[in-house]
């Protein structure tokens, strides 16, 4: 039996170095294997004997797109470990802090990279001539997020003001003001993003996947909560080494994670979502169905209606902070 | 009247974080005006067509740590008339320079569990260590206001107008009371080249030194003034040893305080 294999030597529109090769025989994909060659940066060899408060500065600088993910589980992990809770209202500003990033972050991932993949462009730039009031709607919701940001962080990427325990600064209640508005117009566009990105032609594709999420007691989860999946694994998160293996392969510098004794499992917002739809308050889960997006969904492509769902719930969560 | 070609321009990356090149997509309110003017021939991670050069500028955002790198760099530089390093790793190396002062072959065997799976440099390198440069934005993030100036500067045939002070000038522009004199908070402005606006002291922390070395920058009298703080050996060593730790001047300051590894 013949065996074609096709190479697609530098992925483009995301975030990292990687290529994909996948073996075809007989009309079928009989194997692949996806190769980041990123070269490694040695982040957790390099933050032996640093001093904890140095930490959320450094790990920011594993990505500029989520920085605040990196800092986020570098302070948590660090004052977990200290025996520190950040309760009360640093910690509700915290969760704003996140719900900036997620608004910056995943309006970057939706209609800057994988929308012109729908829509049969090579880029935004090149969709702006069909899409132009997309497009910009698109940017005017990311500007809006970053505001969170630079409020609250001080600059968008990389921002300064995320301590172990707290922040540095906290802002006064009149430089916050000013954020309601903000956030209730990147409501309405959020919607109105949402609405669009359904109209999208989904394959109709499904896999058996096992999705893993963060899933808490009483809120939508950002930033605490206990590991779970949709087969039942409930563990704290710091049991994740007892549950997760990561697995160094050949033709990788990004080390594989597994479940042990199950294999892969799927992540991100379509994994929370399913794991959390019933945290989003009733209205939005109605909204989410509304726009095709059911609990339970199994079809990778429809990702992005769980961003376009999680965006309109970091304006949301951020009004209600 | 004829319209004159837009300038041809391709984004680079490799060992990074990816922000410096997404700044341009964080042009929010500029960036369909910036694709007007200029032609995005060669951006991997935000367009799907990817034309060969040559190219009018080129922006690095990276720095060499293998020897695909090194093949990768001479070719840009090849097919560039002009070619611009953007952020602290392709200026200096970046926080992965760290491996530079340990044994490289001990920092890969602290993170993967097949060493011989990797193939790295001893040392990440900045760009201009391995072609010319026609001009080095720094900053760990670089600001994208100083990118859209340093952008149509070049490509009007100007001098991109990028201030050379420290951060403590711009505090003091501004009136932000100095956080060590203030408050004995030690601080790496004095030392620290502007370009982020002296944004920390404005948060009431200290500078960490983001933007790498300002121009003669006198870090001992500085290193001597964190000590009169109460700062000791190893703060001070470590202080200058992060996002621009190959960087000259901040190299030397911080072996002037122990030449031992931090991450050992």
């Amino acid at each position: 039996m013949a065996t074609k294999t096709l190479r697609v030597d530098y992925l483009t529109r995301v975030e990292g170095e990687g290529a994909l090769e996948l073996d075809i025989a007989e009309g079928a994909v009989v194997g692949g294997r996806l190769s980041i060659f990123e070269p490694p940066r040695f982040f957790e060899a390099l933050l032996r004997g640093r001093d904890c408060t140095e930490v959320p500065d450094i790990t920011a600088r594993i990505c500029g797109i989520c920085p605040v993910a990196y800092q986020m589980s570098a302070a948590y992990a660090v004052e977990s470990a200290l025996g520190i809770m950040v309760e009360g209202p640093l910690r509700a500003l915290r969760r704003l802090l996140y719900c900036g990033e997620w608004i910056e972050s995943h309006v970057l991932h939706m209609v800057l990279l994988h929308a012109p993949d729908f829509l049969g462009f090579p880029d935004a730039i090149s969709m702006a001539a069909s899409h132009g009031e997309t497009v910009r709607r698109g940017l005017a919701l990311k500007k809006a997020g970053n505001e969170v940001l630079r409020l609250l962080g001080r600059r968008e990427v990389h921002p300064i003001n995320v301590r172990v325990g707290g922040f540095y600064r906290v802002p006064s209640r009149a430089e916050l003001a000013p954020l309601a508005a903000t956030l209730e117009a990147a409501r309405e566009q959020a919607v109105a993003l949402a609405r669009w990105v359904a109209t999208f032609p989904f394959p109709d594709f499904k896999r058996d996947y096992e999705f893993v999420a963060l899933r808490h007691a009483d809120e939508y989860p950002l930033n605490e909560g206990r590991i779970g999946s949709s087969r039942g694994l409930d563990i704290n998160v710091a049991d994740y080494e007892s549950a997760f293996e990561e697995r160094h392969v050949p033709h990788s510098t990004a080390l594989q994670s597994v479940l042990r004794g199950r294999g892969s499992y799927f992540v991100r917002p379509l994994a929370r979502f399913n794991l959390n739809h019933d945290r989003l308050g009733p209205g939005l889960e109605a909204f989410a169905a509304g726009l095709g997006l059911e609990p339970g969904c199994r079809n990778p492509y429809r990702s992005i209606l769980a961003h376009a769902i999680e965006v309109v719930y970091a304006c949301e969560e951020g009004l209600r902070v | 009247m004829e319209a004159r070609p837009r300038p041809v321009v391709a984004v680079w990356k490799f060992a990074s974080c990816d922000d410096c090149q997404f700044s341009l997509l964080d042009c929010e309110d500029e960036l369909l005006a910036l694709a007007g003017a200029i032609d995005i021939a060669y951006f991997a991670e935000a367009s799907s067509t990817l034309r060969s050069g040559p190219y009018d500028l080129s922006l690095v955002e990276w720095s060499v740590t293998t020897t695909e790198d090194e093949r990768r760099i001479r070719r840009a530089r090849a097919d560039s008339k002009q070619l611009v390093t953007i952020g602290a790793c392709a200026t200096a190396g970046g926080i992965q320079s760290l491996r530079n002062f340990a044994d490289v072959k001990e920092y890969i065997e602290a993170v993967y569990a097949s060493p011989e799976y990797i193939r790295t440099l001893a040392a990440s390198t900045p760009i201009a260590a391995h072609v010319p440069v026609d001009f080095e934005l720094r900053d760990c993030p670089i600001n994208k206001h100083q990118l859209l100036e340093v952008i149509s500067a070049l490509l009007a045939g100007c001098k991109p107008a990028i201030a050379d002070e420290s951060v403590c000038v711009a505090c003091k522009k501004r009136g932000t009371p100095c956080v060590m004199v203030a408050h004995g908070t030690p601080c790496l402005g004095p030392v620290t080249h502007t370009g982020c606006g002296a944004i920390c002291s404005s948060y009431g922390r200290g500078c960490y030194g983001c933007y790498g070395p300002a121009e003669a920058a006198n870090t001992a009298a500085l290193a001597r003034t964190w000590q009169a703080l109460g700062a000791d050996r190893r703060s001070i060593h470590r202080a200058f040893r992060s996002f621009n730790a190959a960087a000259e001047s901040f190299r030397k300051e911080s072996e002037a305080h122990g030449d031992e590894n931090p991450s050992r």
